[in-house]
């Protein structure tokens, strides 16, 4: 795989595609050493390194400075915000939905599938019990317990 | 695509641990992230990087402060809500749906 390839590849099946929108738009980003920067991004790649405008670079301490070009590394990357005017759930259905294809399915999975129903449904009804406090939980292990198997 | 008599599923087959996390698509997760950080919120997308994209966000931050004079440890919580963000993975310990009644 070239590396081209692999940069296409990476940008059509992990969510940098999403940060790639944001291109153009002014938002925020917090860096892994707790400092933040809010800008108007210029351009991401495939690695979400990432070119901002006008930015202001705040520290971990408070202090602001003001940078003209900024450029980090995608992998110091903690959060980014996503601005309140821009559709992100748009952009999912768009880019990302598509990618969720329904799957075939052997037997293996199958079971597979049957076993993390019952441990979801069992982790359910842990939670339940716990909420209400149920007295009879004790003896109704056993029996529920049974009916898992099946 | 159902071909050859194989059932298909959709969205609920689960062939390996992020599927599970499907499971929890548009629905409220909790997330442990490193620096003791962790977030609440609503679970748009995510990809095998355990990035992801959530919506209506709590953040909370804990720090550990050591008073000057007792020399106790205070554990200090700071909470800041986010409408959406963007979670790079590389932060992520874990994920898992949030405990009802709050106790988490």
């Amino acid at each position: 795989m070239g590396i081209h390839a692999r940069s296409r590849h990476r940008e059509l099946n992990t969510l940098t595609c999403l940060v790639m929108k944001l291109e153009g738009w002014k938002t925020t980003v917090e860096l892994q050493n707790d400092a933040y920067v809010s800008g108007l991004v210029i351009e991401v790649d495939a690695k979400m390194n990432m070119q901002m405008k006008d930015a202001w670079y705040t520290d971990g301490n408070g202090r602001t400075i003001r940078l003209d070009l900024f450029h980090v590394r995608g992998r110091k990357i903690r959060y980014v915000h996503i601005p309140d005017k821009m559709d992100m759930m748009e952009a999912i259905r768009e880019r990302v939905a598509p990618l969720v294809r329904h799957r075939k399915v052997g037997k293996k999975s199958h079971i597979a599938l049957k076993r993390t129903e019952q441990t979801v449904r069992r982790f359910y009804r842990q939670q339940e019990g716990e909420h209400h406090q149920q007295p009879q939980q004790g003896e109704a292990g056993p029996s529920g317990h049974q009916t898992l198997l099946h | 695509m159902a071909e050859d008599g194989e059932p298909t599923i959709g969205t609920m087959a689960v062939e390996e641990p992020l599927d599970l996390i499907r499971l929890s698509l548009d629905e409220r997760i909790y997330v442990k992230m490193r620096n003791e950080r962790e977030l609440r919120g609503r679970l748009h997308a995510y990809d095998q990087h355990l990035n992801m994209i959530l919506g209506d966000v709590e953040e909370t931050v804990t720090s550990v402060e050591v008073d000057d004079e007792t020399f106790e440890e205070v554990y200090k919580t700071t909470r800041r809500n986010i409408p959406m963000l963007f979670v790079r993975g590389d932060g992520v310990i874990l994920v898992a749906p949030p405990m009802r009644g709050g106790g988490m």
